[in-house]
């Protein structure tokens, strides 16, 4: 089934067009599936790399990882390179992770230092440095959750003109409902609740993305969850202190349903088949493992993005962090006994845009005229800086005129409740094991066959132009 | 004068009232030069009838893009219609000025009520300028997307690239029928 734009270009001009070679080029990539055609394909080849050209209408999908990276990564393949009117439903767990929307900011979302000092922890213990809780920023818009292994993720790709926020958030409650879950309900934020005597308790947290003409739904669903850690991991100390732009997370009183993860997944998928009035030989059932995304460059160069430090912290919308004079800072973990307060007459604010410092203006004199210096010498050492805790520390230590008396617990807070920046390196045109990336080989070829187009073109025109000009010379 | 010829051919190559005469100071120049032998057929091109023409299309995608075959510049927005069924608009992430950006990438997205949508380039170039007033009042994107105050993204692309997607993208009266028929 061809997608409509291939209607639409079919009339324009080849040769003047690069336009024309990228759309082609962008509709081929997934398909065309290089690496396939590179080595011999195996045997037991998993049917993801069929996906594109799979005649099923709907298809069932299990994640046998735990890790949230794949498991992300995975779902965009699966939204990107479905065929077009496919149904996908798509379940994972994935281990402790703190999962916050596109557009938020981790600092006012997320307790760092205690989200860094049980990461420290569980390096220092050693038997398994996954189990530490990870930080992850998903693709999808909404506010931030909490993954562990007691919660089921579920996600439902369909295409865009069915898209519906609360469809199948219904079929997940009739699902529910069927295992004896009476009090399951969907709430007007799209969210699935259990309603009580006592008010609602969230049970599932939804997010959608929309891509051309694909989106999905996707959602959390609290089995068996460690909601204790919960409530204290998202608990930032810094937000008080924090303006931000983009996403504020609302915060649910939410609840475990207590049902068993095997027999959940089982009634959803089975509700379903009957709401997509599934019918012989429509279906398709895969389950994918972590090796898939040596498989798939999409889903390894996806992982990595995700992994990076750009996504998790330069994606951050703009925000502004203002300490108030006169105002005993809280106690963070892993610094007790550091409560500083700002002096009545001191200044301290940052404005921060992808992950930078952008502005500063911090002062501790009284005197206008030698606060007006020490904001400019502050602003020069900090201007471009990380918004991470050593970079900013090191920026303050930096400045000739701040009082270092009034600075010294500050900055060591300060330090502390940012915290140091995880994430590895990324670039959109080399891998970390230096290879091009897949966007990087589809631009460097279609701008091989846009160069050859010219060459052509300007042969043809060249002798076209000739001909008038010859006639002027005579 | 070819090289003039030559441009003005490649930035408004069919649209020419057939009519049109030379500028008085340019036919001077050319009847003074002693090699010039009038061709068979005269091809002239007046500087009015060549500028500021703006081109409006749309994309499947649900984005509008106005193409200035004066300037080069594309500016990019989402229509009416993709706005109508986002819903109230929270966020709009906006691409980095100077960023080059290739035809189908996403230069953004638009968030609202927990969907992320993505905002896919009509066109390959270089992101000349943003509406950095979305920053502070996304939802001017609900109030007048397709105004002065709802774009999103000024790319900069040069002729050939104008062309291109003057060509290949839909024009007003495609696009409704296309919104049409997806209900």
């Amino acid at each position: 089934m061809p997608p409509p734009r291939g209607r639409l270009l079919s009339d324009c001009s080849l040769a003047a067009s690069p336009f024309r070679l990228h759309r082609r080029r962008l509709a081929t990539l997934p398909a065309s599936s290089v690496n396939s055609a590179r080595r011999p394909a195996p045997h037991d080849a998993p049917p993801i790399t069929q996906l594109r050209l799979s005649p099923a209408r709907l298809h069932i999908y299990r994640s046998s990882s735990t890790d949230p990276f794949f498991n992300l990564s995975a779902e965009d393949y699966l939204l990107r390179h479905s065929p077009s009117d496919s149904t996908i439903l798509f379940t994972y767990t994935n281990a402790p992770s703190i999962v916050i929307g596109r557009n938020q900011n981790p600092w006012a979302e997320v307790n760092m230092p205690l989200l860094l000092q049980q990461q420290e922890r569980q390096k220092e213990s050693a038997d398994d440095e996954t189990s530490a809780v990870r930080l992850v920023r998903r693709r999808s818009g909404g506010g931030t959750v909490y993954h562990d292994l007691g919660n089921l993720c579920w996600s439902v790709i369909m295409p865009r003109k069915e898209f519906d926020r609360d469809v199948n958030a219904h079929m997940v409650v009739r699902a529910l409902r069927k295992l004896g879950v009476a009090s399951a309900a969907v709430n007007e934020r799209h969210d699935i609740v259990l309603r009580g005597a006592g008010g609602d308790k969230k049970v599932s947290g939804s997010a959608y993305k929309i891509v051309r003409e694909r989106a999905y739904h996707h959602a959390t669903l609290l089995l068996d969850s460690h909601l204790a850690a919960l409530g204290s991991l998202l608990d930032s100390p810094l937000r008080p202190f924090l303006q931000t732009q983009g996403v504020a997370s609302v915060r649910s009183s939410v609840a475990n349903i207590g049902v068993r993860k095997e027999t959940l997944v089982d009634a959803i998928e089975a509700e379903f088949l009957t709401r997509n009035d599934a019918k012989d030989g429509e279906v398709s059932r895969v389950t994918l493992g972590q090796e898939t995304a040596q498989e798939r460059d999409y889903i390894r160069e996806g992982m990595e993005e995700l992994q990076s430090s750009k996504w998790l912290y330069n994606q951050t919308p703009r925000c502004t962090l203002t300490i108030p004079p006169e105002t005993r800072l809280p106690e963070l973990p892993g610094l007790p006994n550091v409560t500083p307060i700002l002096p009545e007459h001191a200044r301290f604010s940052l404005m921060v845009e992808r992950g930078r410092v952008v502005h500063a203006s911090v002062t501790t004199s009284p005197d206008p005229d030698f606060a007006f210096v020490q904001s400019q010498d502050a602003h020069g050492c900090l201007l471009n800086k990380p918004f991470a805790g050593p970079d900013l520390a090191d920026g303050i230590a930096q400045t000739q005129s701040l009082d270092k008396s009034v600075m010294g617990a500050i900055t060591n807070w300060l330090e502390h409740a940012v915290g140091a920046w995880g994430g590895g390196e990324w670039d959109r045109n080399t891998t970390t094991d230096g290879n091009l990336t897949m966007r990087e080989r589809s631009r460097r070829r279609v701008d091989k066959r846009i160069a050859q187009a010219k060459t052509a073109k300007d042969e043809g025109t060249e002798t076209e132009e000739t001909s008038p000009s010859t006639t002027n010379t005579k | 004068m070819a090289s003039v010829l030559r441009i003005a051919s490649r930035v408004a190559p069919r649209r020419l009232p057939a009519t049109c005469t030379c500028s008085a100071p340019l036919r001077r120049t050319v009847a003074a030069s002693p090699l010039f032998t009038p061709p068979s057929v005269h091809r002239q091109f007046s500087r009015t009838a060549m500028q500021l023409e703006t081109i409006k299309r749309y994309t499947d995608d649900h984005e509008w893009v106005v193409l200035d075959t004066d300037t080069g510049i594309a500016t990019v927005g989402i229509t009416n219609y993709a706005q109508n069924s986002l819903g109230e608009v929270v966020f709009i992430e906006l691409p980095e000025e100077g960023r080059e950006i290739e035809v189908g990438e996403s230069l953004g997205a638009v968030e609202s009520v927990k969907s992320a949508s993505d905002i896919i380039s009509p066109v390959s170039g270089i992101i000349a300028e943003v509406n950095s007033e979305l920053a502070e009042k996304p939802s001017l994107v609900n109030k007048d997307p397709e105004g002065g105050a709802g774009w999103i993204a000024k790319i900069e692309v040069g002729p050939e690239g104008l062309e291109g997607a003057a060509d290949s993208l839909m024009d007003e009266e495609t696009y409704i029928a296309f919104t049409t028929s997806k209900d």
